[in-house]
């Protein structure tokens, strides 16, 4: 059995002029990133354009980062940073805030199945509401399962800061739940 | 900042910030955690569909993109060469040198407008400046950050003018401002600017390297 090719090994080939060796590099964090990208703006098309962006962007600084061992962190800063921008942008075309979340539809029709389509709409609903740096750190921790560590390097903020986000976005959602049988 | 959680609760806290075990929280916390977990399952119910596949978009891309000279001559200059000089041309080169570095000290090759003394034997501190009233944020990225995509913030004076201070080693150092998250632009104020090698353009300062005793 032949092992992965580790991120660093794929960084040297693709530096030493091999490019189509970062296509393995995109197929390997794509879907984490395109995730993350979903989560933030609330919409599959908007996340693919952002992550398209920002692992061209990635491709285009890789001559310069000297750690390819943390490349994972490096690329979902890279995506983050391009959310914020994105949702920045959006924010000051006062376009209303896209929530796919919003028009679910019930997946099957027995109860427990309506209950828990609506309890994911308003989670959802109420995520697309909160706060973006609140938002997240939600997702990078329940979502993708960073620890507070991870979170601290990928959005280059103290893991106190992280936890008082978590904090005041777990309240949120709290809040907006409330009522709901949990 | 004051802490709005209650000495009690905070076990909870630690739980879910993955300090924590399930087993070591204390009862009366357990349902709320069992309740948050619901939260945090619906959480990952993925509402949204699958993002398209982008790996032929950025293969695309990648493959479109062109080595530039300039990135061709860094190359070439990171690559150990022996080198051949008559001795007419090799006081010449020296005299150029010195000069550069006579220039440099002044302060009139640095991309910012001002470079002030170095503060430490092996680093200067060198001021970058960007006038952007419509900015909301800006940050300072590059080499000596490892092109850290977050970058140096530059604080606001709350005139339009942003300025940080940012330690450098002597040499040659490329960077970009990054406005209002990952809008990367070259510094209007440096002398040089070079190609990325893939169509924008990075800023360079020269930091001279004699350091004060």
């Amino acid at each position: 059995m032949t092992e992965p090719l580790s991120d660093e090994a794929i960084v040297s080939r693709v530096l030493g002029g091999d490019r189509e060796a970062f296509g393995l590099l995109v197929d390997r964090y794509q879907t984490e990133l395109a995730a993350y990208a979903k989560y933030m703006t609330g919409n599959p098309d908007e996340a693919a354009d952002l992550v398209q962006n920002a692992l061209v962007r990635a491709y285009r600084a890789l001559h310069q980062c000297q750690d390819p061992r943390r490349l994972k962190g490096w690329l979902f800063r890279i995506v983050a940073n391009e959310c914020k921008t994105h949702l920045a942008r959006r924010k000051r075309r006062h376009a209303e805030p896209l929530s796919a979340a919003e028009g679910l539809a019930t997946r099957g029709d027995p109860a427990t199945e309506a209950e828990a389509a609506e309890l994911r709409r308003r989670v959802h609903a109420a995520l697309q509401r909160l706060p973006l740096e609140q938002r997240e750190a939600l997702v990078l921790r329940y979502v993708h399962g960073m620890d507070l560590g991870e979170m601290a390097e990928t959005l280059a903020a103290s893991v106190g800061a992280l936890k008082m986000r978590l904090l005041r976005g777990r309240e949120a959602l709290r809040r907006e739940l409330e009522g709901m049988a949990l | 900042m004051k802490n709005p959680m209650p000495p009690e609760r905070e076990p909870l806290s630690r739980y879910l910030d993955g300090e924590l075990d399930y087993a070591a929280l204390p009862d009366d916390l357990k349902s709320e955690a069992d309740r948050f977990e619901r939260i945090v399952r619906a959480l990952r119910d993925d509402p949204y569909g699958t993002p398209r596949n982008v790996r032929d978009a950025v293969m695309t891309r990648v493959r479109a993109a062109t080595v530039s000279p300039w990135r061709r001559a860094w190359q070439w200059a990171r690559t150990p060469k022996t080198l051949r000089l008559s001795p007419l041309t090799g006081a010449l080169a020296l005299a150029a040198a010195l000069a550069i570095l006579v220039v440099a000290r002044s302060g009139n090759v640095a991309g910012s407008p001002e470079l002030p003394e170095p503060a430490g034997a092996q680093r200067a501190t060198t001021r970058f400046v960007l006038v952007a009233p419509q900015a909301g944020t800006v940050a300072i990225t590059g080499d000596f950050v490892n092109w850290d995509p977050q970058g140096v913030p530059l604080r606001s004076r709350g005139d339009g003018v942003w300025t940080v201070d940012v330690p450098l080693e002597p040499g040659v150092h490329h960077y970009v401002f990054i406005v209002d998250g990952t809008k990367w632009q070259p510094d209007p104020n440096a002398a040089m600017q070079v190609d990325d090698g893939f169509g924008q353009r990075n800023s360079v300062i020269v930091v001279p390297g004699a350091t004060r005793s």
